[in-house]
């Protein structure tokens, strides 16, 4: 397999006081060229906190205390020095930023961001700005009026789409999206959910695509990982989790998505508070809110098992086997 | 029962140079009833009217034209006294938990102060109240009171809200949900509840949303209604909006709601012209959505569709070329 990217057993902590949070938990997996995967689950899980780890840049206290991140099947990218680190980098990998909208230069025109961007990276600005152009496009958006504006000059959809041609700029493989869609508006969600799956399958880029809403994912990835309290408690194929999720949490995150036709009689949100990192026991994060908890869960970790349908899951009720426990 | 005679509000806006004056027409002619027990969702893009009707059912803001009538009187006209009455009866509940929720005071005054404002009660029946209304909402009395709004979750602080607003006996509730600062999988919970809450107590409920999904959810056996810049575009049966939409502009936003895969299943996809909402304001002549409609012709331009039945006698669109399509089904 040709692998873009490969984390393995990614644990980072942020110190608190005396004591310290885990925000994300021995967390693995890999990603094969021109595949696109999904980080989904609730406020605090750590989805955001995974990706500035793939920049080897996690927000202060935060450290990174074990794992490995290795693009391109190179060696590990958190022990290379800042210029080998900024090769890889180099014009591999982007990201747009959580509230990507806001992170324009409100004083600088588009056309000068560009130029900008192409003189830090020795790219010829005119190159630049005709690739710009071609890229605009493609997103649905006059490139002469887009380029001559200011930032609050666009909508906040036409802002979000900016962000994202930026980032296509120096035709990364890979691009991690944080929550690209959560502050626009219907509409101009489905816009961007449709370019980002036209640039996926146009360039064979591979997306990291983060968010807590599960039900904008389905066209946009191949394979989701569900995280709960920074660990990832399920993952596989997208149709899969969607038609038939294993792990109670991915069931209770389906289940709480009113649908569109049929029957509204079995939506139910999930019960109980977002889960406080604080609190942590040994066992299961998802006990205290589990509908299916048993003993065991409340003090033996749950390891990721291998399903039958392809899935993988850390939950009590499926065992090494991979087979339901009856209980 | 809540009537909305042609109800329309304009704001006056101030242009930056000189002393030009352009009106804003935030919401325009509207025709509505909500009777106690009766679920309705409003749907429509941001900027679409949806917050400035909601204020205006609850009496926070006065109509440019047009009646406000409940239960027979005329509230728009009414003295001024009538209408504290009237916001007593109308609990609009802004989704924003941090803007409606006062920082330095903790949850116990924030409950008890619309209680003893209205008279509701007395003061040593206050606790017994409070426990019973947060209850009510799914919440602890002896875990939230003393606290203040930044000591508790997000989902806590909307469920307050919700409580907040029932403290008064309201008979209607408007929820707007212009700000979803909540997980989506928190929010079905207090959905959940408030949908629960406005059955038992018999409650008209207005709940004002921009996700389809959410608006079939809450209003299940009661009525959607579509606004477009202002105008009631479409309207009619929550299930039969869903299941044949008729304007443009709503087939458009059922559109643009992301598939579940594998669950359901997109059999025509109708997409406007323009992704953005028209920075440039209301065309004058004609329908508003023509602009970015892609069925737009001539008469559409010139000819103001009127708000007309189709098929079903409480299925109204407005658009010259109304016609029924089949967006979404099942996964088979
Ligand atoms: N700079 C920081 N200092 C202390 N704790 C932090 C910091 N950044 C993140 N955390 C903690 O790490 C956990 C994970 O946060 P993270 O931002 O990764 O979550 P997220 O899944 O991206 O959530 P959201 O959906 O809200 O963006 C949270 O509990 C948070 O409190
Ligand atoms: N007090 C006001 N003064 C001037 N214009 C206003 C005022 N309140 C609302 N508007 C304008 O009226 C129009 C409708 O606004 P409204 O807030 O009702 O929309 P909305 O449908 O609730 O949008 P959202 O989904 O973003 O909450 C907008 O163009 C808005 O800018
Ligand atoms: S009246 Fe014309 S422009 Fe308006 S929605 Fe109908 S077809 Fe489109
Ligand atoms: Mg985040
Ligand atoms: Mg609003």
């Amino acid at each position: 397999m040709n692998e873009v990217l490969s984390v393995r057993g990614l644990t980072i902590v942020f110190p608190m006081g005396h004591r310290t949070i885990r925000a994300v938990d021995n967390v693995s997996f890999s990603i094969a060229k021109g595949e696109s995967i999904a980080l989904v689950g609730e406020s605090g899980s750590g989805k955001s906190t995974i990706a500035f780890a793939l920049f080897n840049n996690v927000p202060q206290p935060g450290i990174i205390e074990s794992g490995e991140i290795r693009y391109f099947q190179g060696g590990n990218f958190l022990e290379m020095g800042q210029a080998s680190q900024r090769q890889v980098f180099w014009e591999k990998v982007s990201m747009v930023f959580q509230a990507a909208q806001n992170t324009l230069n409100p004083l600088l025109r588009i056309r000068r961001q560009v130029e900008d961007i192409a003189q830090a990276h020795h790219v010829n600005k005119k190159v630049a700005i005709d690739k710009a152009r071609e890229l605009l496009s493609t997103m649905y958006l006059d490139p002469t009026r887009v380029l001559d504006a200011y930032p609050h000059e666009l909508s906040g959809g036409m802002k979000q789409r900016v962000s994202i041609a930026l980032a296509l700029l120096l035709d990364p493989e890979i691009i991690v999206l944080d929550e690209p869609t959560t502050a626009l508006d219907v509409i101009s969600q489905a816009s961007v959910l449709k370019i980002l799956n036209e640039i996926r399958r146009q360039r064979n880029i591979s997306l990291i695509f983060i968010t807590h809403d599960i039900s904008v994912i389905s066209q946009v990835v191949d394979r989701v990982l569900v995280m709960y309290a920074g660990s990832v408690v399920e993952s596989g194929l997208v149709q899969k989790i969607v038609r038939d999720p294993s792990h109670p949490y991915a069931k209770g995150l389906i289940g709480s998505i009113p649908p569109l036709v049929g029957d509204l009689s079995d939506v139910h949100g999930l019960r109980g508070n977002p889960v406080n990192l604080l609190s942590l026991s040994g066992g299961c994060p998802f006990a205290d809110r589990c509908p299916d908890v048993m003993t065991r869960c409340r003090t033996d970790r749950p390891l990721m098992r291998q399903l039958s349908t392809g899935n993988a899951v850390a939950c009590h009720l499926y065992d090494a086997e991979g087979e339901e426990v009856r209980t | 029962m809540i009537e909305l005679k042609h109800v329309s509000k304009t704001f006056v806006m101030k242009k930056s140079r000189a002393s030009a004056r352009r009106l804003l027409h935030a919401v325009q002619d509207v025709n509505l009833s909500l009777s106690q027990g009766k679920f309705i969702a409003v749907v429509g893009e941001s900027g679409c009217g949806k917050s400035t009707l909601g204020r205006m059912v609850s009496g926070l803001i006065p109509p440019s034209a047009g009646d406000i009538v409940i239960d027979g009187k005329t509230m728009t006209q009414a003295p001024r006294h009538a209408w504290k009455k009237w916001a007593q009866l109308v609990q609009l509940i802004p989704q924003d938990p941090y803007a409606a929720l006062n920082p330095v005071r903790t949850i116990k005054t924030s409950l008890a102060e619309p209680l003893l404002y209205h008279h509701k009660i007395r003061r040593g029946e206050l606790n017994q109240r409070l426990e019973s209304l947060l209850d009510m909402v799914g919440l602890d009395a002896g875990n939230v009171l003393e606290k203040f709004p930044h000591q508790l979750s997000g989902g806590q602080r909307q469920r307050l809200v919700v409580a907040r607003a029932l403290t008064v006996d309201p008979q209607y509730l408007v929820a707007d949900e212009s700000v979803s600062m909540v997980d989506v999988s928190l929010r079905l919970e207090i959905l959940e509840s408030m949908k629960q809450i406005s059955r038992q107590r018999q409650l008209g409920l207005m709940f004002i949303t921009h996700d389809f999904r959410v608006a079939r959810y809450i209003a299940q056996g009661g009525e959607i209604v579509v606004m477009y810049l202002g105008r009631v575009i479409e309207r009619g049966p929550t299930e039969e909006i869903l299941r044949s939409p008729q304007h443009p502009y709503a087939q458009s936003l059922i559109s643009a709601v992301p598939i579940l895969e594998g669950r359901e299943r997109r059999l025509e996809e109708i997409v406007p012209r323009n992704y953005e909402l028209s920075v440039d304001g209301v065309p004058e002549h004609g329908c508003p959505f023509q602009p970015r409609c892609p069925f737009a012709t001539e008469k559409c331009v010139k000819e103001s569709p009127e708000l007309r039945g189709v098929d079903h006698p409480e299925h109204l669109v407005a658009c010259h070329y109304a016609e029924p399509r089949k967006l979404i089904a099942a996964a088979n």
